[in-house]
């Protein structure tokens, strides 16, 4: 053995001697830079993994939030939906009946118009009787020679007399 | 046609202006002379008609012309005299009218208040014929 050492040039003592300072240099660095190195990579490896579940959680808060506003949304949105229909029905019934009121309005001013057209129009007839039954009389009472009845020449020359009278005044 | 019938009135009118007798006649003569050259003695109705405007005119008379079936009233006739001072009235029967007064004054006004007109109004298409008494 010692031949063997000596055989590849190395020397037991120096080489005992390097084996105890690096145990020495081992334990050294074990203590004061292995550890709390280690220490740190642990502590930044944990801080890492609760920095992903951090993450994993709000992103599943986010889902679970975007879920809630989704539903939310899509309950206003039937809700609007709901009140414009509503609205709308309202709306076409309102109308309807503003329509049949105005119908029935514009049908009573109609019904009112004719009876009184109908009885301005009798008038006028029941006045056009009276006038023609006058002057046939008139002219009849001619046709047979017999003097017209001179209340209505009267009347009529009464009528000249005063149209003259008024243009005169105007200044024919 | 060469002139208007108001002109060869108006004419006529300064030709017999101030004239009498003889010289009126002659004027009168030579004035249907120019009327025979002219081509227009059928005119001589229009001619007259603004004639008398002319004279009524120059007198500052008006023509009045009234109508009625029997002959207007005297109350009626003092009347109009007393609506148109100036008027100078003349008459005419029209039985057609059966009944009221026509008055036409001048040559463009015209009151109809007879019983003819009132049935004319009221049967527009009917034709009535001359009404004459038995």
């Amino acid at each position: 053995m010692h031949e063997l050492l000596e055989n590849f040039g190395v020397e037991w003592k120096l080489l005992a001697a390097q084996v105890v300072n690096f145990f020495i240099l081992f334990l050294i660095l074990k203590k004061f830079a292995y550890k709390p190195v280690v220490g740190m990579l642990r502590e930044r490896e944990a801080r890492i993994k609760r920095g992903l579940e951090a993450a994993s959680e709000s992103e599943r808060t986010l889902s679970e939030a975007k879920e809630r506003e989704a539903a939310i949304m899509s309950e206003a949105e039937k809700k609007a939906l709901g009140m414009v229909t509503h609205a709308e029905t309202i709306a076409y019934e309102k109308e309807a009946m503003i329509v049949d009121g105005a119908h029935k309005k514009a049908e009573a001013v109609m019904r009112t118009a004719e009876k009184a057209i109908e009885e301005e129009r009798a008038k006028q007839i029941d006045d056009i009787h009276k006038e023609a039954q006058s002057l046939v009389a008139l002219a009849t009472a001619k046709v047979l020679g017999k003097k017209e009845p001179a209340s209505r020449d009267e009347e009529l020359v009464r009528e000249a007399l005063d149209e003259l009278r008024r243009l005169a005044q105007k200044g024919i | 046609m060469r002139y208007a019938a108001g002109h060869y009135a108006l004419a006529l009118f300064e030709a017999l202006e101030g004239k009498s007798g003889q010289a009126r006649a002659d004027a009168l003569a030579s004035f249907m002379g120019i009327l025979k050259r002219n081509g227009d003695e059928d005119r001589l109705d229009a001619i007259l008609r603004h004639y008398e405007r002319i004279e009524l005119d120059r007198r500052g008379e008006v023509k009045v012309h009234v109508e009625t079936p029997n002959g207007a009233s005297e109350a009626a006739l003092r009347e109009i005299r007393e609506i148109i001072p100036n008027a100078v009235i003349s008459e005419e029967a029209n039985p057609r009218l059966l009944a009221g007064m026509r008055i036409l004054v001048g040559d463009s006004v015209l009151i109809d208040a007879t019983a003819l007109r009132k049935l004319e109004t009221l049967f527009p298409n009917t034709h009535y014929g001359t009404i004459t008494n038995h």
